[in-house]
């Protein structure tokens, strides 16, 4: 039976019980292949106002809820030779003293940004974590405060890419149909939607869930019911098998990002594109992910080689303008709450030489722009 | 060939000659049964040779390894320049034009440099994980492939984006005119040759439309003419009207140029190597195609980029010798021999 990692950064903030976790983690850890090395502080107490938080491995997705700011994260490479997968949390408002660990996975790091490595994963909903575990193809939660115990495994599942709505996953494996499954209560797998050749799971709205076809030209749309046949939104997607492909949607329209080095922002009517489709920001440097935010459009790009910025727009126009936050540790590393941009930022650029060596990632928190704060 | 493929060849390379360069005995290679011979005057010894290039100035190479230098023609010994060192796992494009040298690393990163050196300190032009394992220069530009669209950039730097050259077209291999970029379209677009104007600023279109058994093989652009190989045979069209003019073929050889390395072609003569053999024609006329170095030259790259066995210029024939090949191994030259033309 799997220890969970995360006891072993509670101990790391908690003087009583140190002792006994920190041994029954390392016990744990000599028994396992698939624990990790963790004897080195993961998180400090940023040192400028804006920095909540140090953290010593490469922040790959950033989420928030209203207490805690959540991130899977990556070190290459481990102590040990090997590569590993965290998921973690901290409370914003006292991020180093409040470090959750929910998981920790070898992984290979020549898979990830290829498409085939999925751990990104995670989604937080009602007090509870959910994320995908490639290696053991599962799909497993815990309490947001931490697991007790294992995690607790939801379904055996194999994922090419997925979405999180209304406490379902909706989910296909490359080039399969597309499925769900509620992550409230135990109910039989249900039977595929009347889908086929899908490659990404992108988002569900309204009533129908979206994905990018396996041709990679195409997005489609099916009801969550599987009650209609695919529709086509739009037949004009460029998608690069070498970056991340994400989509989003808002009452009107979903908007994706055409992800190659002389990339672009398009979008169609929920209901499609009658010819091509919109240009939102035409030439953009390998868009790979996008959030919407009421009115406002937020998109990673790289505005120089190797180097992710972070920038926004105002929809339903988008005039293009300058980047909010360079050096963005990931494509995927900025989230948003109500009054504030997240973002984790690194001073590494994407080298080789660089991504072996070890990373500090910088978690800030940031006023949103075009808003007053209180 | 895949990334992995390439990976394996070069670590193959790596366990069959060690990962280092070494300087051979020339003086054991042993004699050609033709002119031009292994006699010839050796320009520089390395092992583990895997391609050669010419310009009016230099002489370039690379290695298996990725090493990759050049010397001035006039005094190779005392003139090299290195650009980028060897001991990659993977292959190393490289192409050279202009006075500009280019290589990719990690099949993904693409750094210029003039042609007399940079001092270590390299341009990085651009990365591109979806580079599919050619670069190709062009005047002041290095062009490649991407998995998804055509690119070029700047020898000084890319800038945020590329340029666009061709959306949505993935190029077997590029050849270009003064105004226009030449490509065997392998997916994206109809087959056969497209072109487009190498500022992306016009549509691409058809060239020729090929849909022989035989396939089209390797491209070359000179003198107002397109140029390809199609099993045995070369043809050529002008480039100003050539879906509408009727291809001639120029040379039937005797047995399929599966193994073309590159067809080349200058103001006056194509080039192209067959097996361990270099080739020459005159573009009007060509008869009977002559043997242009001895049966020495690595018969295949092991799909390092274009890169050549052999390069012409005005005079000279500048050939990899792989001398006695050892049953059993792969092709590996181990030195760069000169014969006048």
């Amino acid at each position: 039976m799997r220890e969970p990692a995360l006891t072993l950064d509670e101990a790391l903030v908690s003087t009583q019980t140190t002792t006994i976790l920190l041994a029954l983690s390392l016990a744990a850890l000599a028994c396992s292949a698939n624990r990790v090395d963790l004897d080195a502080p993961v998180l400090e107490p940023g040192n400028e106002p804006s920095v909540l938080g140090l953290v010593r491995e490469r922040v790959e997705k950033l989420a928030v809820d209203g207490e805690r700011l959540f991130w899977s994260g990556t070190r290459v490479p481990r102590a040990d030779g090997a590569n590993a997968w965290f998921l973690r949390s901290c409370q914003k408002r006292d991020c180093a003293a409040t470090l959750v660990t929910y998981d920790s996975q070898p992984y290979d790091a020549q898979m990830h940004g290829t498409g085939e490595f999925m751990s990104d994963f995670f989604a937080v909903s009602g007090g509870q974590i959910y994320w995908y575990r490639s290696n053991s193809d599962e799909l497993v939660a815990c309490p947001v405060t931490g697991c007790i115990g294992s995690p607790r495994k939801l379904a055996d599942l194999t994922i090419g890419g997925a979405v999180f709505h209304d406490d379902r996953v909706y989910f296909c494996d490359q080039g399969g149909p597309i499925e769900s499954l509620s992550v409230l209560e135990p109910e039989p797998r249900q039977p595929p939607m009347p889908v086929t050749n899908a490659a990404l799971t992108l988002a569900v709205q309204d009533g129908y869930v979206y994905w990018l076809d396996g041709n990679g030209r195409s997005i489609l749309r099916t009801r969550t019911d599987g009650a209609f046949a695919a529709e086509t939104i739009a037949n004009d997607v460029t998608v690069s098998a070498f970056h991340d492909f994400r989509a989003a949607t808002d009452a009107t329209s979903i908007y994706w990002t055409n992800n190659v080095l002389a990339g672009s922002i398009r979008r169609c009517p929920l209901a499609g594109c009658s010819g091509a489709s919109d240009v939102v920001i035409a030439v953009l440097g390998t868009p790979q992910s996008l959030l919407i935010d009421g009115s406002e459009l937020y998109y990673q790009h790289e505005a120089k080689p190797e180097e992710f910025s972070l920038s926004s727009c105002s929809l339903p126009d988008c005039a293009q303008s300058l980047p909010l936050v360079d050096h963005l540790d990931a494509p995927a590393a900025f989230a948003l709450d109500d009054q504030y941009l997240y973002v984790a930022t690194g001073e590494q650029d994407l080298s080789p030489a660089d991504i072996e060596k070890g990373t500090i990632a910088r978690i800030r928190r940031l006023p949103k722009p075009h808003q007053e704060l209180p | 060939m895949t990334r992995r493929g390439l990976k394996l060849v070069s670590l193959l390379l790596c366990c069959l000659t060690g990962c280092a360069g070494h300087t051979v005995d020339l003086d054991r290679t042993a004699p050609a049964s033709s002119a031009p011979t292994s006699s010839d005057p050796s320009v520089f010894a390395e092992e583990g040779l895997a391609g050669v290039w010419v310009d009016e100035q230099r002489l370039y190479w690379l290695t298996y390894f990725g090493t990759f230098q050049s010397c001035l023609k006039a005094d190779c010994e005392h003139t090299r320049v290195t650009y980028a060192k060897g001991s990659h796992e993977q292959a190393v494009p490289v192409a050279v034009a202009n006075g500009h040298v280019y290589w990719a690393l990690d099949l993904a990163r693409v750094f210029s440099c003039p042609a007399e050196g940079c001092g270590g300190e390299p341009v990085k032009v651009v990365r591109d994980p979806g580079l599919r394992a050619h670069i190709y220069a062009n005047q002041d530009h290095v062009y490649w492939s991407s998995d998804v669209d055509i690119y070029r950039c700047a020898a000084s730097g890319c800038g945020p984006t590329p340029e666009v050259v061709v959306s949505g077209a993935i190029a077997g291999q590029l050849a270009f005119d003064e105004t226009h970029a030449y490509w065997v379209s392998t997916g994206g677009i109809t087959g056969g040759i497209m072109r487009a104007r190498t500022d992306g600023s016009q549509p691409p279109e058809p060239v020729v439309d090929w849909e022989q058994p035989d396939g089209l093989r390797s491209i070359a652009v000179g003198g107002g003419y397109l140029y390809w190989v199609s099993g045995a045979h070369v043809f050529r069209c002008p480039t100003a009207n050539c879906n509408a003019s009727a291809t001639t073929l120029l040379v039937t050889t005797d047995g399929a140029i599966y193994d073309v390395t590159a067809l080349m072609v200058d103001a006056s003569a194509m080039y192209w190597q067959k097996a361990s053999t270099g080739y020459t024609c005159p573009l009007e006329g060509c008869e009977q195609p002559a043997a242009l170095t001895p049966s020495r030259v690595p018969s295949t790259p092991l799909g390092v980029n274009d890169a050549a066995s052999f390069a012409v210029d005005a005079t000279d024939v500048y050939w990899l010798d792989e001398g006695d090949r050892q049953p059993g191994l792969p092709p590996l030259a181990k030195a760069i021999r000169k014969t006048p033309l």
